[in-house]
């Protein structure tokens, strides 16, 4: 309540758009355009999924492959934060966590080789109504919102395009490089 | 662009391979093997056959894309390491190559643009019955206990009954009748279900086997082939275990079940070691094309 009212739009896209098209398709990402203006990507993983041995390893599996997909086809950036979501964490509490600990583990390691592709990488816990156990209701919520409230890249100033001029480029293809050598202060050159 | 060819009767094992492939080209989960270097446009096919082989069940047979699949390969360190396309045919074209003596025009393209060649075969399709055991199957003979043997019912002879040895040798021979005489083409030979060769060969000699040894042992008509034919096939052999376990076997399901790294179920074994890498047979190709033969 200390900080101004802020909007956000939500997209809820069914959970088959990502299963068939975004994990089979590198056009159907393409047309999924929303995706180009995300300023967060959210990936939920159903955390009873993890826990299940017969479950697991596709759980993860097509988790990575639909962020591969969203990264290789341009449509998240380095100016999208992701956030990786373990959904319904009340599921997997006590010695599930323990046993789930070094699949997590691996799987988080996995995804590190696309951190420098988007702007930041980042992984949550979260139990919203928790049907059993000591968590409370929306745990891990509230850090969540708060990231998604707090933190655009499109916020920042624009950093300058630095486009570096090829032999063959004609005089015309040039200018945008030589109005940003005007712009850039002399020790960014 | 290398264009290999993967062969292979029915149930050998073609299209678990290929999941298992696909898997690990996909998620870099193996150190030192080969990796995807940008997703393909369409992973409609790849996707399915590994959900099931993920799932630990059969994956499921071929529905193969029109041209197969295409991998855009590189090395551990990044580098480049070759384009290979992959058609992925089912088991039942090389069958009928066999029965009905006749394959596609682009099948008979794709065989002389080769650069390197997948085959398989399977140990539990593998009928090693040896000419020394064919009196006891003759009727009024007697077995080894002394016992009399039951004659079997009379079946009219297909080409399909012909042994499995003799199929593959002839599969070889088509393939060399197509290609320009003079240059040999390599052979990586896949003994698939590997964990099962093993347990037959523990059975027989309670020692594992090397692949190529179990290829000499086991199927012999085509190791003598393959050695009498060195103008014809450079070859390598592996056994590989693309499922990790017996998917009937509970046991087996819950030990691969607990790996985190999924990768690490499949078994790749050679001459000189072993490993979860079923891109080593991949990139032994890629060194044989890119290399004087």
């Amino acid at each position: 309540l200390q900080q101004p009212a802020r909007h956000i739009l939500f997209t809820d896209i069914s959970g088959e758009t990502f299963r068939d098209q975004i994990r089979n398709s590198s056009s159907d990402t393409q047309a999924l355009s929303v995706l180009h203006r995300a300023d967060h990507f959210a990936l939920l993983i159903d955390a009873e999924q993890l826990s299940n041995p017969s479950t697991r390893q596709r759980a993860i599996t097509d988790s990575r492959l639909i962020l591969r997909s969203c990264i290789e086809s341009r449509m998240i950036g380095t100016a999208t934060h992701v956030e990786i979501v373990y959904s319904r964490w009340d599921c997997v509490m006590g010695e599930a966590a323990e046993r789930m600990a070094r699949f997590l583990a691996s799987f988080e390691d996995s995804l590190r080789e696309w951190e420098a592709a988007v702007a930041t990488l980042t992984f949550h816990r979260v139990a919203a109504r928790p049907t059993s156990g000591p968590l409370p209701v929306g745990y891990g919520v509230e850090p969540l919102l708060r990231c998604w409230t707090e933190v655009s890249e499109r916020d920042r100033p624009p950093q300058p395009h630095r486009a570096t001029p090829q032999a063959a480029d004609r005089e015309m293809m040039r200018y945008l490089w030589r109005e940003e050598m005007v712009t850039l202060p002399l020790e960014a050159l | 662009v290398n264009l290999f060819i993967s062969i292979g009767l029915p149930n050998t094992g073609k299209t678990t391979f290929l999941a298992a492939l696909w898997h690990v080209l996909e998620s870099r989960e193996v150190d030192g093997a080969l990796w995807q270097r940008g997703l393909q446009a369409d992973r409609e096919y790849l996707n399915k056959i590994r959900d099931a082989w993920i799932a630990f069940e059969q994956v499921p047979r071929t529905e193969t894309p029109v041209g197969g699949v295409t991998f855009d390969l590189a090395d551990p360190v990044g580098s480049a390491a070759g384009r290979i396309e992959f058609p992925d045919l089912p088991g039942e074209s090389f069958r009928s190559q066999w029965t009905d003596r006749h394959w596609s025009e682009e099948f008979d393209q794709r065989v002389r643009a080769a650069t390197g060649i997948l085959l398989f075969v399977a140990p539990t399709l593998h009928d090693s019955r040896l000419i020394m055991e064919a009196d006891s199957r003759l009727p009024g003979s007697t077995s080894a206990d002394g016992a009399s043997t039951t004659p079997p019912a009379e079946v009219a002879w297909k080409a399909k009954h012909a042994p499995t040895q003799a199929q593959v040798v002839e599969l070889l021979q088509f393939l060399t009748n197509a290609r320009e005489p003079g240059t040999p083409i390599p052979l990586a030979l896949v003994v698939s279900a590997w964990d099962q060769a093993e347990r037959f060969a523990a059975y027989d000699s309670g020692a594992d086997p090397a692949p190529v040894d179990w290829i000499e042992a086991r199927m012999p008509l085509l190791w003598q082939y393959l050695r009498a034919n060195a103008e014809c096939f450079r070859w390598r052999a592996y056994g590989i275990s693309a499922q990790g376990g017996d998917l009937d076997e509970e046991d087996d399901v819950t030990r691969m079940q607990e790996y985190a790294v999924t990768s690490h179920r499949i078994r790749v074994v050679e001459a000189d070691g072993e490993s979860h890498d079923p891109t080593r047979p991949l990139r032994w190709l890629l060194e044989c094309a890119g290399s004087e033969m």
